[in-house]
């Protein structure tokens, strides 16, 4: 679906990176500051320029997409979401079909359905017409992931959009994002290793721009790949209800 | 409700603005008389003249350059994402200023026409310029573009400057010249402004959504498939077009590309698909009010910028207060 062959980038990720995503997979990217999370993931969205190496997505290389074409395809929700807080949530999340509008015809019912089962899915339809300035900072995070939703992509890329939110708001974005439809891929760099053990279940680490572990919670949360990863020695214990892997830092 | 509300408000209240602006002055028209004659009507022939004549011409050119001012600074606003820019902040209309300081200082003494090629002039020069400056690589990115059109407009401020010193004794007509002025005005000059104007809205407006984009970041636009750098030449050249067109038959009219943006922000919101149509007819409605000020203040006349300035500064000041205290 989307795949990284190859990739360099200056200061960010070490030359030679690969990666390949499959429909339908829920990968979420982890690693320490700095390890080049962010810039993989802005590769993959065509928004960092490269010096080696080429994105595919369906096959096709990036560069070969014009950026309307791409933007139908693949979404993308950045870290820091800039506020624009006259805005209303409902001409956010429109803006979601910027790449689907034609000439001057104004929305279509498409269009209307799209923004509607947005709104729905991050449960804002009762804010839609509430500017941006009197949200919560978790409301706002959920403006930007129905914005992308508009866009009904095949690819949702997130650059931690956990970052700023509670342990309630951060579980919640991300059973939002586990219940959108199976057909679409989404990859997520996330810090909180937990929630992402529980709710991906195909986990990458990446440390130094290269990647260190790609697999199922079970075989890249070990304690040696996370003090490899973070420099900490960590313990590992099953969470009590699923089982999946949960990290717990080192007592001083 | 208020924001579907606004542009047609503000269509409506156009026309009459224009009406009163007509009705008053030396020879009062009585606001009904004005209309009829604005519509074409029977009147008798003296307030056919004071009104179609004497007062239209003013009153388009105070329109034109009303529009033109607010659609720039509501575009630039936008673009920036910074509340303090305004049609001025590139630099183009210091080009404009040394231009026409040029052409009045130095040359075609009696050519009534230079001052506005030469202001024009100058702000084209001035575009391009920054143009040139805030782009490397194909690619012009928005802080070093302000930047940059800071620093040009400091830099053609003080050749402005040294120009005045240089011609004392022409100093005072300068001056004058560029604090605003819209005396005198003919319908030639309404044209000309008037298209400057229509090229700069049609720029603008098939690109709101675009606007909009840009409002959530430059990479979220650029996400959205908006092609970034296209978008920022597109309103570069919208915005040096209305300004050097406004410049070149006004002088420096401060204030209305500053504050009727953000005074129809309260009503419309972010959308530029509202906001740009609605700044548009706010700003001409603005301006030919600002200019009846300024011919009915006192005997004679004042520069309009003067009266811009004087009334848009403190308005601007009230609606800041009520922002930070909402």
């Amino acid at each position: 679906m989307i795949a990284a062959h190859q990739l360099a980038v200056p200061f960010g990720l070490a030359p030679g990176l690969d990666l390949a995503i499959e429909a339908g997979e829920r990968v979420a990217i982890l690693g320490p500051n700095g390890a080049g999370k962010t810039t993989l993931i802005r590769a993959l969205a065509g928004l960092q320029p490269l010096r080696g190496g080429e994105v595919r997505l369906d096959g096709r290389p990036l560069t070969a997409w014009s950026a309307r074409e791409r933007a139908r395809r693949l979404a993308w929700v950045p870290q820091d979401t800039d506020a624009a807080p006259d805005f209303t949530v409902g001409e956010v999340v429109a803006l979601g079909r910027l790449p689907w509008r034609r000439g001057w015809r104004g929305p279509t019912p498409a269009d209307a359905a799209a923004i509607a089962r947005a709104l729905e899915h991050a449960g804002l339809t009762a804010l839609a017409d509430r500017p941006l300035a009197r949200l919560s900072g978790g409301e706002r995070q959920r403006v930007v992931f129905a914005r992308a939703l508009a866009q009904t992509p095949a690819v949702l890329l997130l650059d931690e959009p956990t970052a700023h939110l509670d342990l309630a708001h951060r579980a919640g974005l991300l059973a939002r994002l586990a219940g959108t439809d199976a057909s679409l891929t989404v990859v997520a760099v996330l810090h909180d290793v937990n929630l992402a053990a529980l709710y991906f279940p195909r986990l990458v680490l990446i440390a130094g721009g290269r990647v260190l572990a790609d697999g199922a919670p079970a075989d890249v949360l070990t304690p040696a790949l996370l003090e490899a990863a973070y420099g900490v020695p960590v313990r590992v214990l099953p969470h009590p209800e699923t089982g999946t892997p949960q990290v717990l830092a080192p007592a001083p | 409700m208020r924001r579907a509300l606004a542009l047609p408000v503000a269509i409506a209240a156009l026309p009459v603005v224009v009406a009163l602006a007509c009705a008053v002055g030396q020879e009062p028209v009585a606001l009904g008389d004005a209309a009829r004659a604005l519509l074409g009507l029977d009147v008798d022939a003296d307030t056919r003249l004071v009104v179609l004549d004497l007062r239209l011409p003013r009153v388009a050119l105070a329109a034109t350059i009303g529009a033109a001012l607010a659609l720039a600074g509501a575009a630039l606003q936008g673009l920036f994402k910074n509340p303090l820019a305004d049609p001025y902040v590139l630099g183009i209309s210091a080009g404009g200023a040394l231009g026409a300081a040029l052409v009045l200082v130095f040359g075609a003494a009696g050519v009534v026409a230079a001052p506005p090629a030469g202001a024009f002039l100058g702000a084209a020069i001035a575009a391009v310029l920054v143009w040139r400056l805030a782009q490397v690589g194909g690619v012009m990115p928005l802080g070093g573009l302000l930047l940059a059109g800071v620093a040009l407009g400091l830099t053609l401020s003080a050749a402005l400057s040294a120009v005045l010193l240089a011609a004392r004794e022409r100093a005072g007509d300068v001056l004058l010249w560029l604090m605003g002025h819209l005396g005198g005005a003919r319908w030639s000059e309404v044209g000309a402004v008037a298209i400057c104007l229509a090229v700069g809205a049609a720029l603008l407006l098939s690109k709101v959504s675009e606007l909009n984009a840009f409002l959530l970041g430059e990479d979220v636009a650029a996400s959205l498939g908006v092609p970034v750098e296209r978008t920022k030449a597109r309103v570069l050249l919208a915005t040096a077009v209305l300004v050097a067109g406004a410049v070149a038959f006004s002088g420096l009219i401060g204030f209305v590309g500053l504050v009727v943006p953000h005074a129809v922000r309260f009503a419309t919101g972010a959308d530029h698909r509202r906001l740009l149509p609605v700044a548009a007819f706010a700003g001409a409605s603005t301006l030919i009010l600002a200019d009846l000020g300024a011919r009915s203040v006192v005997v004679g006349e004042l520069p309009v910028g003067i009266i811009t300035g004087a009334l848009g500064g403190p308005f601007f000041l009230v609606l800041l207060r009520r922002s930070l205290r909402a």
